[in-house]
């Protein structure tokens, strides 16, 4: 455990440097701009994590508090300031956060999945009724002070520190609590501890990171439009989240870069790219409901079956035994 | 004004209803909470569109989309959703996945640009003063006869009552010697049939793009929250204030404000009534 834990915080802290040094060796516009979309990303994902890996509560609709902070910039940016405009993002993100997770995160099953999907739905059709306040289809423009370079440099110690903060948390005290709520819920509370306190501020931490995550965003696209409201933007979330391993963080984490970069390297496949994502999400559960993180452990696994020549159900069964406690969650 | 929100919300109440008991059907029996339902309708809608355009007869377009719908759903559900049933969380993501996957595929075979299904019936009418294509009144009355269909199906025949068996106690059933397996398969493909005929019937007048399947599904998973999950009348009930509440913000407010409005209406549901409108209060379930 000791050892995994270290691992985890010592790859963050690698990449971290190595991304920190890399302008250096390569500066190269392009790039330094994918990177600094794939450092919020990486923010976005894990906050995402620390509500549907660990509670085991599936958000369907990050995008809401991205939005949120992102359309705060937007509006706000020339009246407040940029910082201020962001803090007000980040405000009324845990504001709407309390607002949603206080009733619907009692609920069980697919319902807190559906409600969070469809509140970024909501602010996209208004985003696009009210003109006069959000521009419409077209949006707003944002001017940034920043440079691409001094953006990126934010961006990645945004991206450290707030991976590290909810890395912590989540070994922490609080984290083991949170994993015990998707196992067992009932049995959780039954210990004495207050189970809906516990989600509900998961909820608020992601929301917190995802909403200041969301400002930076409009900084890095010097844009806001209805689109950061899209299905698309929640569900490419979901997918890294999936692919990489709920409940590890450092899962999400790598995918966030690495899927970034996928796209990136799609790019010249565009209109494939979409259709792929979907493939590989729809492909993940049904080999490796685990993520990529597992991989390790079920090659290992494989391994060991094939050494004692045991049938390979076995390794099935355990999956349907592990995903029907995670159901109960 | 009021005539046409009366007359249209009638209308949209018989489809959202057909739409909404295909998904709340899979939902009861097989406990699969299918969010690629709408991808299923919008799929028929391409197919009714593609059959169309290569100059076949109306009774071939409307049987071939929806053979086709229903190998889809079954494809789709033995291929996918079986592996994982008995997870709610993995079938949630994985029917969501898929309906991405098939909106993509549209997209590259037919491109995102919006398409038009030629009318089963040419022509219109007047009722209460208020314009309405003959094929809007042909959606409402094979819908309400389907419905009519599918209650008599599930009430009065042998099937029906093996389905009711096995959505109430499927263990049970299957030691009574039911294939619980054959009827899942059945129920998917009758669900599937359902959003296929949807689709068909209300694609000319509305523009089919490859996003269309999810106001329909999300418009159906609140008809379902507000009904109670698995009542046949109460799907009804939250048809008629799903589609009256969205007629009445298109023509008093804004047409953009109507699907706000359905998920405005399904976040109160959720956080009040999670049990359905007539449920004793708000319980963990």
């Amino acid at each position: 455990m000791i050892k995994k834990y270290k691992g985890s915080l010592g790859i963050i802290t690698l990449l971290t440097v190595t991304l920190a040094i890399f302008p250096f060796i390569n500066d190269s516009f392009y790039l330094i701009s994918i990177l600094t979309l794939a450092n919020l990303y990486a923010v976005f994902v894990v906050s995402w994590d620390i509500v549907s890996g660990f509670t085991g509560k599936l958000n369907l609709g990050h995008a809401l508090f991205i939005g949120i902070g992102a359309y705060s910039v937007g509006i706000l940016h020339d009246s407040l300031g940029l910082i201020l405009s962001i803090l007000v993002g980040v405000v009324l993100s845990i504001l709407v956060a309390f607002i949603i997770g206080k009733p619907t995160m009692k609920l069980h099953g697919p319902f807190f999945s559906l409600t969070t999907m469809v509140l970024p739905l909501i602010l996209f059709q208004l985003a696009y009724t009210y003109r006069n306040l959000t521009g419409g289809e077209f949006g707003l423009n944002v001017s940034v002070p920043l440079s691409r370079m001094e953006l990126y440099y934010v961006t990645l110690a945004y991206m450290f520190i707030s991976v590290l903060i909810i890395f912590f948390i989540s070994r922490s005290r609080t984290g083991k609590i949170l994993l015990a709520i998707k196992e067992d819920e009932t049995a959780c509370s039954a210990i004495g501890n207050n189970v809906e306190r516990y989600k509900l501020m998961a909820f608020l931490i992601s929301a917190f990171f995802a909403g200041l995550g969301g400002g930076l965003l409009a900084l890095y696209l010097r844009h806001v439009g209805p689109n950061v409201f899209e299905l698309w933007q929640s569900a490419t979330i979901l997918i890294m989240g999936i692919v990489g391993g709920m409940g590890t963080i450092i899962g999400p984490f790598l995918s966030a870069y690495g899927l970034t970069f996928l796209s990136e390297w799609l790019r010249g496949t565009e209109e494939y790219q979409d259709l792929i994502y979907a493939g590989l999400l729809i492909l993940s559960i049904l080999i490796l409901p685990n993520g990529l993180a597992s991989v390790g452990a079920y090659v290992k696994r494989k391994f060991k079956e094939r050494g004692k020549g045991t049938d390979d159900n076995v390794s099935s069964r355990e999956l349907n035994e592990s995903l029907r406690k995670s159901e109960s969650g | 004004m009021v005539a046409d929100i009366i007359v249209f919300g009638a209308i949209w109440t018989a489809i959202y209803s057909m739409i909404a008991l295909g998904f709340s059907l899979i939902f009861g029996v097989a406990k699969i909470m299918n969010l690629s339902h709408g991808a299923f309708f919008m799929f028929a809608c391409y197919a009714a569109y593609y059959l169309s355009s290569s100059g076949l007869g109306l009774f071939w377009v409307a049987l071939g989309a929806i053979v086709i719908t229903i190998i889809l759903a079954i494809v789709s559900y033995l291929g996918i959703i079986k592996p994982m049933r008995n997870s709610l969380t993995q079938v949630l993501i994985l029917t969501f996945a898929f309906a991405m996957f098939l909106e993509q595929i549209i997209v590259i075979t037919f491109g995102p640009e919006p398409r038009y299904v030629p009318s089963m019936l040419e022509g219109g009418m007047s009722i209460l003063g208020v314009r309405v294509t003959h094929q809007q009144v042909l959606a409402f009355v094979i819908t309400i006869v389907l419905i009519l269909f599918l209650w008599w199906l599930l009430s009065r025949t042998n099937m029906g009552r093996i389905i009711r068996a096995v959505s109430q106690d499927r263990e049970m059933a299957s030691m009574l010697g039911i294939n619980a397996e054959k009827i899942f398969i059945f129920v998917m493909g009758l669900s599937g049939a359902f959003a296929a005929v949807a689709g068909l019937l209300v694609a000319p007048f509305l523009t089919v793009t490859p996003a269309m399947g999810w106001s329909p599904i999300l418009a159906a998973f609140t008809i379902v929250v507000l009904g109670g999950l698995g009542n046949v009348w109460g799907t009804l009930i939250g048809a008629f204030i799903v589609a009256y509440a969205e007629m009445i913000t298109s023509y008093a407010f804004n047409p953009q404000l109507k699907e706000a409005v359905t998920f405005t209406i399904m976040i109160l549901a959720l956080m009040y009534r999670p049990n359905g409108l007539f449920s004793k209060g708000v319980s963990d379930a």
